[in-house]
């Protein structure tokens, strides 16, 4: 989903040409038979990753030659009302379910979801929608589902346990998600390599938060980007439970049990809904929507230079603690991704109930 | 249907119009909402589906299915055609089966329930329509669910996880120390479905679903299976197994948990029912019991109401040593 500066270099060493014909060999063309739409992201080059947990699967599609949309001033006041009226259904039949930008040409895809169950891709173009087949595209798939618990049926033979995709990043040659079971409140975050292979499996880490170093529990990331902190590549990772917490990528190794260094609280009863990364005048800042917060500001360098970790006791601030944060005025975004290097787009509930897509850019910052 | 529409016929997921010398010229439109001229549509998106014709008929078949019990108009010739597709006067509503658990004493640091609807619902904003009441003063008790954007649903879509918000039950994190635990003992409660839940044809259920019930202390021991009571069968029968225990257990981390082998190690095949509203586990074999020595394999992941499982409690306290928990329980046939 974000643009990240790592595999931004990486992608930048190798020339547009092979990195398609790599990155695409063993893509097959036809229906990827998505059974939901739980999150989505893309590489550098234009292929699109769908966290599909309904199928148990994800599906990469190569979006690297869709034409570039129009998005001259781009603002959808409604898009509830947009999306009601192009399926006909009732606003609460439908919900979106993540937006994300493709880095390759800033083409703005939504991921929707209907009551029925059936998901349904746009893309954003002239200030509309316009639904995107994907009954025929060129694509490739891995199975997650021996990551996952074994199926659970009760006595009628219906299937009990689930793996709910959270959030889903391709960073560093690997696709990361992190989910949410609804039996337990275990940590399920994995990494595979890709482009994806028939051998290649999961890893899959536990991931423990510790409170103020004496109680500690299994900790389910609901959001999380891709960082360089400290020259070294890292995940930035929030918790269902408020903590902002980040992980050295190199140790997320199959079946070790890692806590990550919590760098902040960020409130009571919030829960984050995007993170991204942006850049201004040399300095990065990690931009992150959530449930019942303003769009947060945090400097990337002040995560650098935060050395302790909040498992040891440190004055309280108001309501959070470590690392500072600045709200931003943007309150109720629910969806956000980076466009392009200067600007952002988000769709926001406004004070008018309405659901708008919007940009607006890194003064900001 | 629509007694204005003589030459078309409306389903959920078709409309079909009758072929005459213009229909191969111009192809009809559709709207979501009752218009009666064209000009109140032209602001509108028309609907996305695709057309088919053959010689007599042509169709459309939209992306989504029509709602039942809304309002949409087609658009042909410059004329319009509102319709509406009725609700089945015989349509079965969604119901609330069960709750797990649905004991009306639960400890203060419980953590998550488990509702099993009889159809799948509609998953959007699921969260909305569940309340959880302070029954002192009737207030609403505020932010005590974890509000999912993506509900924790069975992928069939009929058991809907509800966590308490875990932020709030994890000792030492900021929302538990700034507002507590969401259950206060002693106090009682009462967790509200509301009836506006919709199933996924968009029908709502007929009433609210309540339970009530009353905190009792918090729960920070770890379930034991060295207290369960099993009742074995007899030999030569396929009678079931019966294991019986005291404390409340989840639902959900008893399914696909358990498997018994025999003293030669082979897995007996039969089913494994959870009737963990009634604290019991009961086992039918597929087989005859034969006699033997047969040994119930548990998976640690097993937890009480709590989160406590039978490896670590919810919120571990790292400065204690762990005990290896114990996960097999023997039992003979004679």
């Amino acid at each position: 989903m974000r643009k990240i500066l790592f595999t931004m270099a990486l992608g930048l060493l190798l020339t547009p040409l092979f990195a398609n014909t790599s990155i695409t060999d063993g893509f097959i063309t036809g229906n990827p038979e998505i059974g939901s739409i739980n999150a989505m992201t893309f590489s550098p080059e234009g292929v699109l990753f769908i966290g599909d947990s309904q199928g148990a699967q994800i599906v990469a599609i190569d979006m690297s030659t869709a034409p570039k949309a129009t998005n001259e001033k781009l603002h959808i006041p409604d898009v509830e009302l947009l999306l009601s009226e192009l399926l006909g259904a009732d606003s609460d039949q439908l919900q979106i379910v993540d937006m994300v930008v493709n880095p390759a040409n800033q083409n703005i895809y939504i991921g929707t979801q209907h009551s029925s169950g059936k998901s349904i891709l746009f893309l954003v173009n002239n200030n509309s929608l316009e639904m995107v087949p994907l009954q025929s595209v060129s694509y490739t798939t891995s199975d997650v589902s021996n990551a996952v618990a074994p199926e659970a049926k009760d006595r009628r033979g219906r299937s009990l346990r689930k793996w709910a995709i959270s959030d889903i990043k391709y960073a560093n040659g690997q696709v990361m998600l992190s989910g949410l079971s609804n039996a337990e409140f275990a940590s399920t975050f994995r990494a595979i390599p890709f482009p994806f292979t028939q051998k290649q499996k999961a890893s899959s880490l536990e991931i423990y938060h510790a409170a103020h170093g004496q109680y500690e529990t299994a900790s389910p990331i609901k959001a999380f980007t891709t960082t360089q902190i400290n020259n070294e590549p890292h995940l930035i990772a929030s918790y269902t439970c408020t903590p902002l917490v980040v992980f050295p990528l190199s140790e997320l190794k199959s079946g070790a049990h890692t806590k990550g260094r919590t760098v902040a609280e960020l409130g009571n009863w919030n829960t984050p809904l995007d993170i991204i990364e942006m850049e201004k005048e040399g300095a990065r800042y990690i931009l992150m929507a959530n449930t019942n917060r303003a769009l947060m500001k945090i400097k990337v360098a002040d995560i650098e230079s935060f050395g302790d970790s909040l498992t040891t006791r440190v004055p309280e601030r108001a309501d959070t603690a470590g690392v500072d944060f600045i709200n931003l005025p943007f309150v109720n975004v629910q969806q956000l991704d980076k466009l392009n290097d200067t600007e952002f787009v988000f769709i926001q509930r406004e004070a008018s109930g309405k659901l708008a897509l919007k940009t607006s850019n890194n003064r900001w910052l | 249907m629509n007694a204005q529409s003589p030459r078309f016929s409306f389903t959920s997921d078709t409309i079909a119009l009758k072929n005459d010398n213009d229909s191969k010229k111009s192809l009809f439109k559709v709207y979501k909402g009752s218009y009666t001229s064209i000009d109140q549509t032209v602001s509108k998106k028309a609907i996305l589906g695709r057309y088919s014709q053959n010689d007599t008929e042509t169709y459309f078949i939209p992306i989504l299915p029509f709602q039942k019990n809304s309002h949409y108009t087609v658009v042909y010739n410059n004329e319009v055609f509102p319709f509406t597709l009725a609700l089945e006067s015989s349509y079965t509503h969604l119901q609330i089966q069960a709750l797990y658990p649905n004991s009306d004493t639960l400890p203060a640091n419980f953590l998550k329930w488990y509702v099993q609807f009889s159809k799948p619902i509609n998953p959007s904003k699921v969260y909305d329509h569940i309340t959880l009441i302070n029954n002192r003063d009737m207030t609403k008790v505020d932010r005590a669910l974890l509000p999912l954007e993506t509900p924790l649903l069975s992928n069939d879509g009929t058991l809907l996880t509800l966590w308490i918000e875990p932020g709030r039950q994890k000792r030492d994190l900021g929302p538990n120390k700034r507002l507590g635990e969401v259950l206060i003992p002693n106090e009682s409660y009462t967790l509200i479905i509301d009836k506006s839940l919709k199933d996924r044809q968009g029908i709502p259920m007929e009433t609210d679903f309540k339970h009530s019930f009353t905190v009792i202390t918090s729960d920070r021991t770890k379930p034991s299976i060295t207290t369960w009571e099993l009742q074995p069968p007899l030999a030569n029968t396929k009678a079931p197994l019966v294991i019986q225990y005291e404390e409340l257990l989840d639902y959900g981390s008893l399914q696909n948990s358990l498997h018994i082998v025999d003293l030669s190690g082979k897995k007996i095949k039969g089913k494994f029912t959870i009737q963990s509203n009634q604290n019991k586990i009961i086992f039918s074999p597929l087989n005859n019991w034969i006699k033997n020595t047969y040994t119930i394999k548990h998976k640690p992941i097993i937890e009480d109401v709590s989160g406590n499982n039978l490896e670590r409690l919810f919120d571990q306290d790292i400065t204690i040593t762990k005990v290896p928990p114990i996960l097999e329980l023997s039992f003979s046939i004679e």
